[in-house]
Order: C-alpha cells, then sequence, then structure tokens
C-alpha cells in the first residue's frame, strides 16, 4: 500500500545561488515557479473556472450560451428553486440512494475482500478479479442492463418466475432497486481498499493477539476489525458520495418509479424548453455543497489509516481457515459476480439478439430465435461507428494528456522545492468533491466565456474527461512516483545531464508500470464518461455513452442494448490493449497496479 | 388422396409465394409502409406522376447525404426515411432527440457555428419561433403549398408538415379490448390507479396540444384526477412506448402512428384507441437551415415531404398529412376519423401562447 506522505525535504533543484541582490533572488525564484505557475494555470481552467462560472451561473439571470458569454444581472431567485418540493425530495431521495447502496458496497465489498485476501477459500486468484470486473461496465450500461432484467412484467428474471408458476416480481423500478444496483456497481471501490488494507495490515498485532490466547472471532473483532475500519469508513463515504450524486442509474431505474434525485432534477432542468440553466445551478451548488461535506469527512477518515496500518515488514497477515465454509464463501463471491457481470451481460445480448423484444415467456427466446443481425446493423451504421470513433479518440487524448499533466502535478509537488506543490494537490484532487455532472455544466459555460472555438469539437470532451478524472489520475501517478527514490533521477544530474533529460530517461522507464497503469485507469474513466459530457456534445461529436443513452430516451431498448454489448466488448479490448502494450514482459502487473491506482484514488 | 397430393405441394407453393410477397413489400419502411410507388429519374425526380425536383437539384441531390434532427417518433421518422432513401437513392443522416433537447441542441450548435442539419423536423410552436428568432430557418416554400391552410408559417421560415395523433393505448397482455378506456374521462378512473403511463406536460408539441385540449374540451379538474391516479411520468415519448409495450404500465397517452409501427415491425403487444371526445392532434413543423451545406438534398426532401406520396406516408404510418387530397390515415388496418368528422381535434396556431398557462394547471396538479 503506498500513501501519500508528507511532503519530503526538499532537496533536489538546484538551490538558490547565494546572492545579495533581493531583485534576482526573487526573479531567480519566480521563474522556478513558472513550472508550477503553468500546471496552475491548466489545473485552473480544468476545475476552478468551472466551479465559479456554475457559483455565477446560481446567482445570475442567465448562463453563457454559444454565440453569447453573458450572465445576465444578478439574482438570488434561483436560490429559491433549493426550497421547491422537487429540490427537497431530490435531496432526501440522493441521501437515502447514497445511504442505501454504501451499506450495500461495504457489507459485499469487505467480504469479498477478507475472503480474497485473509482466508483459504477456494479460487480466490479469480475472486480478486470478481472484485474488480464490474468497474469495467459503465453505469449507464449497467442500469439498462438491470432494467431488462428485472423491470416488473417484461424483465426477463420476472418472465423466467412467471414461467416456473411463481407469484413473485422483482421490481427493480424503485428505490430498492436503485440501491441494490448502485451498491452492486460500487462494491468493487470498497473491495479496492479494504482488500489492500486487509493484506498488508501488520502480522504481528494479530500475533500478539493470537499469543495472548485470544481465539480467532476474538482476534478479528479486536485486532482486525479496527485497523480495517478507516479502509472500511473511507470506502463507504466514497461510494456515498459517487451514488448520491450519480446520473445513468438514476434516470434509467429512478424515473419510471418516480423517483426523482438532484442529478435527474438538474439534468431536467437542463434539457427542459427553454432550458432553466440558472436553476439547475442553483441546484447544482446544493448537491457541491452536500458532497464536499462528505468528501471532507472521507479524506479525513482516510487519511487517518496511516497512523493504523503502516508497515514496514512484509509479513503475511494469518490465513482464517474457514473450513466447511471454504465453497459457501466461493459461491457468494460466484453469486456476486452472476448479479454484477455475467446476469446482466446476458440480458444485454439477450435483448440484443432476441427477434422480438416482447415476451410472454421464455420459451418465445427460441420460439423466434436468437440472431446477432442487430449487433451486426448497429456496428455498422453510421452513428455507431462516428461515436465509437469519438470515444476512443476522446478516451486516448484524455487518458495521455491527463497522465501527462498529473505527472507534471505530481513531480512538482514531490520532487521540488516549488511552494505551489500542497496547491496544485489540492486542486487536482478537489473534483472528488464536485459531482460529474456539476462539473460538465461549468466546463460548457467556461469554454462558452473563453474566445476559444472547443465547444462543439472532441476537444471539450476530452477536457471533461481529464478534468474529472483527475484526483484518480493524480493519486495513481503520486503512489508510483513515491516508491521511486529520486536518487537515480538525481545520479543522472550529477553526471551532467539536464534535469529534463534525466526525467524521459531515467525517472519515466523506472515509473513505466506506474504510468501505464494510470494511462489504463484514465483510458477507463474516459471510456464510462456520461455525466459530464451530457452538455458538451453536439451531434458530430457524440461519443458512445451519449448513444447509448440517445437510444435508451428515445425508447429504442433492443438498440441501446445491442450497442451496450459492443461498448462492453470495446472496453475490454482497449483494457487489455493497453494492458499489452504497456508491459509485455510483465503482464499481470499493469493490472494489479491499476486496481492498485484505483485504491489510492479511494 | 390424387387431390391431397396436388393439394399440399400447391398450398405450399402458395405460402412460399405469399412469404416473398411479405419480403417484398418489407424492403421499404420495414413493413409499416408500402413499397410501391412509381419513381422516374431519368428527367428530375418524378413520383406517382408528381414532380418532384428539377433535373439539376436532384442530379447534386443524389451525391450529398442529408443530415435531419428530427424530433418524430424515431421508428416512425426511420421508416419515413427508408421509403425516401428507396425512392430518391439520397441517404439521411438522422439524428432523433425529444423536442426539449432538440431545440437545446440546435440552439447552442447555431450560436457556436456548428450547427449540421440541413432540415429539422419538430414539434412545439415555441421551439420553431425560437428557432426563428435564432437565425436557425432559411425561408423555402415548397411550390404548391402556399395556398394550403396554415402551411406556410411565418413567411416560409418553416412550413406545417403533418399532424401527429395524441391518444391513448393499452398493453393487451395486461388490458383485455372490452375493459379498455374509451374515452379521455374513463382513462381518469380510479381504476387504473397506478398503471398509467404520462409524458411530463411542460414541453413538446404533443403535451402543448394535450393540455389545450384539456382545458377547452374536458372536465375542469381533469388533471387533478389523473394525478390522483399516481401516474408514471415520463421524459420522452419514446421510453413511455416501450413501458407500454413491456407491460410496465398498463395504459399510456401515445400516437396511433407509434403503436402503429411498434406493433408491425416488433409485435409489440399493445392497441390504440380513437376516444369518444376525439383524437387530439398536433402540429409537426419541418424547415431547411440557414447553416445547411447540403440544400439541393434539402430542397428535394422539403418537396418530397408534401409530395402526394410523402403526404401518403404519413397516413399510412397513422398520422394526418395537411394536403386534402391524400387518404385518411390507417392505423393497424384500421382508418382513422376523418378530418372532418368532429372526431379529430387540431390545436389552433393562436392558442400556442397559452402553452405557459396549460403548463402551469399540469404542474400544479402533478406537484413537479
Amino acid at each position: 500500500m503506498t500513501q501519500i506522505l508528507d511532503r519530503p525535504e526538499a532537496r533536489h533543484l538546484a538551490s538558490t545561488p547565494p546572492s545579495g541582490n533581493g531583485a534576482r533572488r526573487l526573479r531567480g525564484k519566480i521563474r522556478k515557479e513558472i513550472p508550477a505557475l503553468v500546471i496552475l494555470a491548466g489545473l485552473a481552467v480544468l476545475v476552478i473556472m468551472p466551479m465559479i462560472l456554475v457559483l455565477v451561473a446560481a446567482m445570475s439571470t442567465d448562463v453563457p450560451r454559444p454565440g453569447n458569454a453573458g450572465t445576465g444581472s444578478f439574482t438570488w431567485e434561483n436560490l429559491a428553486f433549493l426550497t421547491t418540493p422537487e429540490a427537497t425530495k431530490g435531496l432526501w431521495n440522493s441521501l437515502m440512494i447514497g445511504f442505501g447502496a454504501s451499506v450495500i458496497a461495504l457489507v459485499v465489498g469487505a467480504l469479498l475482500a477478507f475472503i480474497c485476501s485473509r482466508t483459504d477459500a477456494p479460487l480466490r486468484k479469480f475472486i480478486f478479479i470478481i472484485g474488480m470486473a464490474p468497474v469495467f461496465v459503465p453505469a449507464l450500461v449497467g442500469a439498462l442492463a438491470w432494467s431488462m432484467l428485472a423491470s416488473p412484467n417484461a424483465g426477463f428474471a420476472n418472465i423466467l418466475l412467471k414461467d416456473l408458476g411463481l407469484d413473485l416480481t422483482i421490481n427493480i423500478y424503485s428505490m430498492g432497486g436503485l440501491i441494490f444496483v448502485l451498491g452492486l456497481f460500487y462494491a468493487p471501490y470498497v473491495f479496492m481498499l479494504v482488500h489492500s488494507s486487509l493484506s498488508m495490515m501488520n502480522a504481528d498485532l494479530e500475533e500478539a493477539a493470537a499469543v495472548h490466547g485470544a481465539s480467532l472471532p476474538r482476534m478479528f473483532r479486536t485486532v482486525t476489525m479496527p485497523l480495517a475500519m478507516p479502509a472500511l469508513l473511507g470506502s463507504g463515504i466514497l461510494v456515498f458520495a459517487l451514488s448520491m450524486e450519480n446520473f445513468p442509474v438514476a434516470a434509467v431505474l429512478g424515473n419510471p418509479a418516480g423517483i426523482d434525485t438532484l442529478p435527474t432534477y438538474i439534468f431536467r432542468l437542463m434539457a427542459s424548453a427553454p432550458a432553466q440553466a440558472n436553476a439547475a445551478a442553483g441546484i447544482a451548488i446544493l448537491l457541491t455543497a452536500g458532497l464536499v461535506i462528505i468528501t471532507v469527512a472521507q479524506q479525513w477518515i482516510v487519511n487517518r489509516r496511516k497512523f493504523t496500518t503502516m508497515t514496514g515488514k512484509g509479513a503475511r497477515p494469518r490465513q482464517i481457515p474457514l473450513r466447511a465454509w471454504r465453497w459457501p464463501a466461493t459461491l457468494f463471491a460466484l453469486v456476486y459476480f452472476a448479479l454484477s457481470v455475467a446476469l446482466p451481460m446476458l440480458a444485454l445480448l439477450l435483448a440484443a439478439t432476441q427477434d422480438s423484444p416482447y415476451l410472454t415467456s421464455m420459451s418465445q427466446l427460441f420460439d423466434g430465435g436468437l440472431t446477432l443481425d442487430r449487433i451486426v446493423e448497429v456496428a455498422s451504421a453510421p452513428d455507431f461507428l462516428t461515436s465509437l470513433t469519438n470515444s476512443v479518440i476522446v478516451a486516448v487524448v484524455a487518458a495521455l494528456a491527463g497522465t501527462t499533466l498529473n505527472f507534471a502535478s505530481s513531480y512538482i509537488r514531490y520532487r521540488t522545492t516549488s511552494r505551489l506543490g500542497g496547491l496544485l494537490e489540492q486542486i487536482s484532487t478537489a473534483p472528488l468533491a464536485i459531482p460529474s455532472i456539476v462539473l460538465g455544466m461549468g466546463i460548457l459555460w467556461t469554454w462558452l466565456s473563453l474566445p476559444m472555438p472547443v465547444y462543439g469539437t472532441l476537444v471539450i470532451l476530452m477536457i471533461a474527461c481529464m478534468s474529472v478524472a483527475l484526483p484518480q489520475g493524480y493519486r495513481s501517478i503520486s503512489s508510483s512516483m513515491l516508491q521511486l527514490h529520486s536518487d537515480l533521477e538525481d545520479s543522472a544530474v550529477m553526471l551532467g545531464a539536464k534535469r529534463s533529460r534525466a526525467i524521459v530517461n531515467v525517472t519515466v522507464p523506472l515509473m513505466r508500470v506506474g504510468i501505464v497503469s494510470t494511462v489504463l485507469l484514465l483510458l477507463m474513466l474516459a471510456m464510462r464518461e456520461l455525466s459530464a459530457s451530457l452538455f458538451l456534445f453536439t451531434s458530430n461529436t457524440r461519443i458512445l455513452s451519449i448513444l447509448v443513452y440517445d437510444k435508451f430516451e428515445n425508447g429504442q431498448t433492443t438498440t441501446a442494448a445491442a450497442i451496450s454489448v459492443l461498448f462492453v466488448i470495446v472496453i475490454a479490448a482497449l483494457a487489455i490493449t493497453a494492458q499489452l502494450l504497456g508491459s509485455r514482459d510483465r503482464q499481470n502487473k499493469s493490472l494489479n497496479e491499476a486496481s492498485d491506482s484505483g485504491k489510492n484514488s479511494l | 388422396m390424387k387431390f391431397q397430393k396436388i393439394a399440399l405441394p400447391g398450398i405450399a407453393l402458395m405460402l412460399t409465394a405469399s412469404l416473398a410477397a411479405c419480403g417484398g413489400s418489407s424492403e421499404s419502411g420495414g413493413g409499416v409502409l408500402s413499397a410501391s410507388a412509381a419513381v422516374d429519374g431519368s428527367n428530375g425526380l418524378v413520383i406517382d406522376g408528381e414532380t418532384v425536383a428539377d433535373k439539376d437539384t436532384y442530379e447534386t441531390a443524389k451525391t450529398q447525404t442529408l443530415s435531419l434532427y428530427s424530433s418524430y417518433q424515431e421508428a416512425a421518422e426511420q421508416a419515413y426515411l427508408e421509403a425516401f432513401t428507396a425512392d430518391t437513392g439520397i441517404k439521411v443522416e438522422l439524428m432523433r432527440l425529444v423536442p426539449a433537447r432538440l431545440s437545446e441542441r440546435v440552439l447552442s450548435e447555431q450560436g457556436a457555428g456548428k450547427l449540421t442539419a440541413d432540415v429539422i423536423r419538430t414539434s412545439d410552436y415555441d421551439i420553431v419561433d425560437n428557432f426563428s428568432k435564432s437565425g436557425v430557418w432559411k425561408p423555402y416554400v415548397v411550390p404548391g403549398t402556399e395556398d394550403l391552410d396554415e402551411v406556410v408559417i411565418q413567411d416560409g421560415n418553416f412550413s406545417r408538415v403533418l399532424n401527429v395523433v395524441q391518444t391513448f393505448g393499452y398493453n393487451t397482455q395486461l388490458v383485455k379490448p372490452e375493459e379498455a378506456p374509451t374515452s379521455w374521462a374513463d382513462l381518469a378512473d380510479e381504476k387504473w390507479k397506478g398503471k398509467l403511463g404520462i409524458s411530463q406536460g411542460l414541453s413538446g408539441g404533443s403535451v402543448a396540444a394535450l393540455n389545450r385540449f384539456v382545458a377547452t374540451e374536458l372536465d375542469e379538474g381533469y388533471w387533478d384526477k389523473v394525478a390522483a391516479l399516481e401516474p408514471t411520468v415520463y421524459d420522452g415519448a419514446g421510453e413511455k412506448l416501450t413501458a407500454l409495450a413491456r407491460g410496465e404500465v398498463a395504459i399510456a397517452t401515445t400516437g396511433s402512428a407509434s403503436v402503429n409501427v411498434a406493433v408491425t415491425e416488433d409485435k409489440a403487444p399493445m392497441e390504440y384507441v380513437v376516444p369518444e371526445e376525439g383524437l387530439v392532434t398536433f402540429d409537426y413543423y419541418l424547415g431547411t437551415t440557414a447553416a445547411s451545406k447540403n440544400v439541393e438534398a434539402a430542397k428535394v426532401f422539403m418537396n418530397y415531404n408534401f409530395s402526394k406520396r410523402g403526404q401518403s406516408l404519413f397516413s399510412e404510418l397513422g398520422d394526418y398529412g395537411v394536403r386534402a387530397d391524400v387518404p385518411t390515415p390507417t392505423a393497424l388496418g384500421r382508418a382513422l376519423p376523418s378530418l372532418d368528422s368532429g372526431k379529430v381535434w387540431r390545436m389552433p396556431l393562436s392558442d400556442a401562447a397559452k402553452q405557459a398557462e396549460d403548463a402551469e394547471v399540469w404542474q400544479k396538479a402533478f406537484g413537479r
């Protein structure tokens, strides 16, 4: 486990030359800060300006629009929207969803992590993959799949129950359904953090408890659990925040149930004609404020972790024999895999290939026959091909540019004497507390205000993807940066290399696995991105997630399913390609590092 | 015995022939629309004896790909475009969005100078009027439409191209025909509590017209009664139609064309109703954009839409064309009431200004 440690002693860049001339010294100081200032300017445009514009919009009569950058005059009226029943109900629903989903994610994620890291259950390597796998399924696709699986009356599961003569209906269009699906898809975040905490735990403490006669359950209760508590609480609150700001799942499963959340309310205000963008900005402030409180609490809890589980020793913690529970434990993991990946993918595949989209009995699936026609048709349709190309270009550029930017911020923070390093870190991690949908609105207004023709091109989508994933990218690259001692790079400089050459020829190659895993992580996040892009795309710059959403909104569910199947295949193909490209010689390392990245981004 | 021997292959032959015939008719329009149109492209474009485009325009148009932004129901629009492409050889790229999002998209792209649409089809007078104010349109009057009633609007900025039906339908697996509501008043009956699906009543042509119909033709407090049934409120008509077909709601407001296409193409278990108080219809507008790069293709598309062939296709889909010389619409093999039957209500253009106050009534009833 890597910790973001306190700032190391400044010791690398050449120290300021002694001089009596104050002005020269000041100039030298400023010159030294130029790289940091450049990065700071970049981050300001990515994060700070969008948030300022949302704040301004929340207190104005107008928002910047294409062709008109003005924001009208000052008003408090938009904040009146905060007291509407929609807003208060939305806030209540969002809180309920956040709470419920984090409880499910905690139970499932922590149990999986425990089984995988500390027991003798069979197939533990596979359980590790199971714990991570849902990360690769976009939330929108997961929600669509579950609506096909368990919508009342027409869901495959309900048809099957009816076929079996059981008077039982699963209704995924409900608060319970929403919470279940979000909990399921966010459990990997808990899994990653708790898994690392459990497997890196100082074995001495447990040994001491055992030596002094504590039974296994007692040792677990009095030593292991308290040690893992910060990881549990930290990841639980993270899932709370992610679920609260989630748009796609609430849109697909909440809307038919009449459950409005703050993100769906924001979207409705933005998507009405005429758009009520200032009111949306008012609601956005409420949602962001809620998330800031939650994230600050999360950071506080996660940061406490270093006092409890830090260890320099490599001793493996005790393995707990499960005896008769060995297979049931593995079965639990397999059931989770079925619910989070296998069944949803099967539902999508059936929906995409069934002859008629409307079934009354599962046997009709085979009467009408399954056909790949729809998938083939979708795969060759111009809108799919354009969106696919757009998605891949956006994701690759955002991942590479994002990694470069994060590398620079992290380098300045941990390897130089720059006074701005801490600030760079704070801004880079700030988007954790900003809902993606809000960041998307802010980015839209930022680039409509700036005199650069970015709106309507893929560049604005790349910017959005970079901005949303800054915290993950920064934490991921920083963990790798901290693992590598600076002596090697310094040796190159001592031997006459320029600093830039030393970075390119020494540090970057040594950090290769960390860099590749960061690129991979950002690639995945960019491919999945929907919420921030909702207001940024134009007809020529639709990305896959938007295409799926549009098809869903137009009632073309079977087409949406077919695109989703291809979408998941593309994501898997990209992940495997990045994996192969990045670490031909250390094939499994990168995925493990990616999990490490995810974990460190929490 | 001898007869049987001859009869069996004979029946098989007939079956094959009838299946082949089905295949032929489904080539254009996926089964909803008839394939039959006499197209002559040798000297301009002439369809069923009517000139749609002159030679120069048509020859250029054939080399272009038209970009259409439309909020007409996606499956119906796709069927229409398939017929258009089959008749003219001009390819179309469709961007389908619900009216409110289409409006936002068009205004944003127009403002940024990035509008890629050659032609836009949408409902809701406020939306097309806003497009006029933002300079989206380039006036174009299809020859022969000048004299039609309320077709050429704002000096040809845009034209009323068809009237889409808004009624209600039911899922045939959940509701027996004899139990289905037969009037708008029936729809507000207690027995449909929790089983009804409607659209959010704030924007879009169908909503504006239905709200006006409720305000002028039905008893006061109608929306309050419907709201008391706790219906599922959908943001988009497409989503709502799918929910009805999947039986997630038993009854929903929908269009005859939407039901017609879904039943014919996808065997959706649905039926539509012609309510006793009448069908509600709302205007759909079509216009070419100032930003259009495929001017000729746009012109051919506009002309086609107002040709007898183009207008008849709307009838076949289950909606009302604006020309008087096309057949009355049919949906699921049944003719809809004719325009002069007193069973077809069209929202007057002059009532567009009342949209906001009607929306307020709806909003008050549903508390959203």
